[in-house]
């Protein structure tokens, strides 16, 4: 009799709304907190930027990672048992009373169930690996599966920014070649195995000047040469005419050996604006003289095999589905 | 150019609203709320321009991320005031409309650069487009709630006050599963496409979570709770106040992946 009155009174604690309230209370006033404590930094950053007091506060509560910290952690959990009683509860009691009208908030709570075990098994199951591939490198992945770069191409827009980067690869398991995929931002590689993101890449292209003198210099895009009054900064090795696109492929590929390469250079006139001068082989900038030019791209890759996905997907259309239903319903109300 | 227009039609419908404040509690204002929805439509208008010039829905950058999120709150002012008719309570048109006017004032500063460019690749994406849009309609009837909150704060008017907190529940009971879906559901996804990743903790993210936590909890607390009052009212004002920190306040003070935005 005692131990079922103390498990009707868990019940009745964890079906409070009173108890979710003073829940989403404390996650929110420690997720301001954890927001302006920089997540995730080297130990010595919070050392360099904290009191000793502070630092030693944040380390001793994983604060530095706070949303993967017990204090986050727990209340989550005590969160979803919270929800997963109330939304329980809630079905019951509406089955016992045939009252089904408002199913919305079910749906929702149902789906945010979903997707707090989603994140769950992310937290623990997520294998993600970054890498950078020049064209004509493979790497070996998990499950005897290889992954090889044919090309990479980097387009901008005439103002500078970027346009769009592109990574030609060729995903193989067991020496069977497949079909070359085409990855770019917004566009992931979605294979049985994994999900490869376009992510970042690194542009070590060189352009080598020789002076009047016969010194020889060479520059990293993003590096100035100062000739005169004038500033020159070299922004990248083009493999078109237009200056804004490079293509690099593997090896023997027309595109690297082309004599069609371009030297990008911005005359500044203050800071990041300038005139594009776009200079082949033998051509004079200043008093140098470009001598050669050598495209280097290396992509970027993200490859991720993440379990949760799939229960993510489900707990989204699930609160898709709840959201529809629930304003749906709520447009048919006068009185609230 | 059409920016200025509609900002000086905002403008004149608030003087105009002013006018009617101090007539007093008889006389109607027929016209404002038209010319709301006049500056709407323009701001709209400067929508579509910039999407077909860079072939791209544009709510990309921070200049047109506020004339869109100017002109739904003009829409939600409009229909609001052209169902409620005499019954629309004048400080929620009021606060409504100096709430879309500070937005197209901020986008005039130079914190909102008008530069018409298309998109960098992680936000040519239509998910960010639904994501986008969908925060911003949502927010936009927080943003009247917001005002209806405040009001009920400020009045001693108990006929009024029973009005304000059911129009508040109302605003945020519309504006919140909008935006659920923009700021989360499609958020989410388009992060997942774009960084591989539902979820990152990045500042606006964390943001986004508090102040769908804050509404999710004036929520319950209103209609399962049936809280009524000061404290409900507080909640819909800080929501508003988080909402507002979300967009600007973690662009100014937090970096994250959304730095851009």
């Amino acid at each position: 009799m005692k131990q079922l009155r103390f498990i009707l009174s868990i019940y009745k604690l964890f079906k409070s709304i009173k108890l979710a309230l003073v829940l989403i209370g404390y996650l929110v006033a420690t997720s301001i907190l954890a927001s302006f404590i920089p997540q995730g930094k080297q130990v010595s950053y919070y050392a360099h930027e904290f009191p000793s007091f502070i630092y030693r506060i944040i380390m001793e509560l994983g604060i530095d990672n706070f949303f993967r910290s017990f204090l986050f952690i727990i209340p989550l959990g005590i969160f979803f048992l919270n929800l997963s009683v109330c939304t329980i509860d809630r079905i019951i009691t509406r089955i016992r009373h045939r009252a089904l009208v408002r199913p919305g908030p079910d749906i929702i709570h149902l789906g945010l169930l979903i997707l707090m075990i989603a994140g769950v098994i992310t937290l623990f199951e997520r294998r993600e690996g970054f890498i950078y591939l020049a064209p004509g490198d493979t790497v070996d992945l998990p499950n005897g599966y290889t992954l090889a770069l044919k090309s990479f191409a980097f387009a901008s827009y005439t103002d500078g920014r970027p346009k769009k980067w592109t990574s030609e690869v060729v995903l193989t398991r067991k020496g069977k070649e497949k079909n070359v995929h085409s990855i770019e931002v917004n566009k992931p590689l979605k294979t049985g195995a994994y999900n490869i993101f376009q992510y970042s890449y690194k542009d070590l292209s060189t352009v080598t000047l020789t002076d009047t003198s016969g010194n020889i210099t060479s520059l990293y895009p993003g590096e100035t040469l100062t000739s005169g009054n004038s500033v020159f900064k070299f922004v990248r090795v083009s493999t078109d005419p237009s200056g804004l696109i490079t293509v690099v492929k593997e090896t023997g590929s027309s595109e690297s050996e082309s004599n069609d390469l371009l030297a990008v250079f911005l005359e500044m006139q203050g800071k990041n604006k300038g005139t594009y001068k776009l200079l082949k082989t033998g051509k004079t900038i200043g008093s140098f003289t470009v001598s050669d030019l050598y495209p280097h791209l290396e992509t970027g890759l993200n490859v991720v095999d993440d379990p949760g996905f799939m229960p993510v997907i489900i707990a989204l259309i699930l609160i898709g589905l709840g959201l529809s239903v629930t304003l749906i319903q709520k447009r048919g109300d006068t009185k609230i | 150019m059409i920016a200025t227009i509609a900002f000086f039609i905002l403008l004149l419908a608030v003087i105009i609203q002013v006018v009617f404040i101090f007539k007093g509690k008889n006389s109607h204002d027929p016209v404002s709320h038209y010319l709301v929805l006049s500056a709407s439509v323009l701001l709209l208008i400067i929508t579509i321009y910039r999407s077909i010039t860079i072939r791209f829905v544009a709510v990309t950058n921070t200049f047109e991320s506020l004339v869109f999120f100017s002109a739904f709150i003009g829409l939600i002012i409009f229909i609001y005031k052209f169902r409620a008719k005499e019954n629309a309570i004048r400080f929620v048109v009021f606060g409504g409309t100096i709430i879309a006017l500070i937005l197209l004032m901020i986008a005039s500063s130079p914190i909102a650069p008008r530069t018409i460019a298309p998109p960098i690749p992680a936000l040519q994406s239509y998910w960010l487009v639904l994501h986008v849009t969908f925060s911003f309609i949502g927010e936009s009837f927080f943003a009247l709630s917001f005002v209806s909150a405040l009001q009920y704060l400020i009045t001693k008017n108990e006929e009024k006050k029973l009005h304000l907190e059911k129009l508040t529940a109302k605003l945020i009971a519309v504006g919140y599963p909008i935006f659920t879906a923009g700021a989360l559901l499609f958020g989410a996804i388009w992060a997942r496409y774009a960084w591989g990743s539902f979820w990152s903790w990045d500042p606006k993210e964390t943001w986004a979570l508090i102040t769908w936590l804050v509404y999710t909890a004036y929520l319950h607390a209103r209609f399962v709770r049936k809280l009524r009052g000061t404290l409900s009212a507080v909640i819909a004002v800080t929501g508003f106040i988080f909402t507002l920190f979300t967009f600007f306040g973690v662009n100014f003070l937090l970096s994250g992946l959304h730095s851009y935005a």
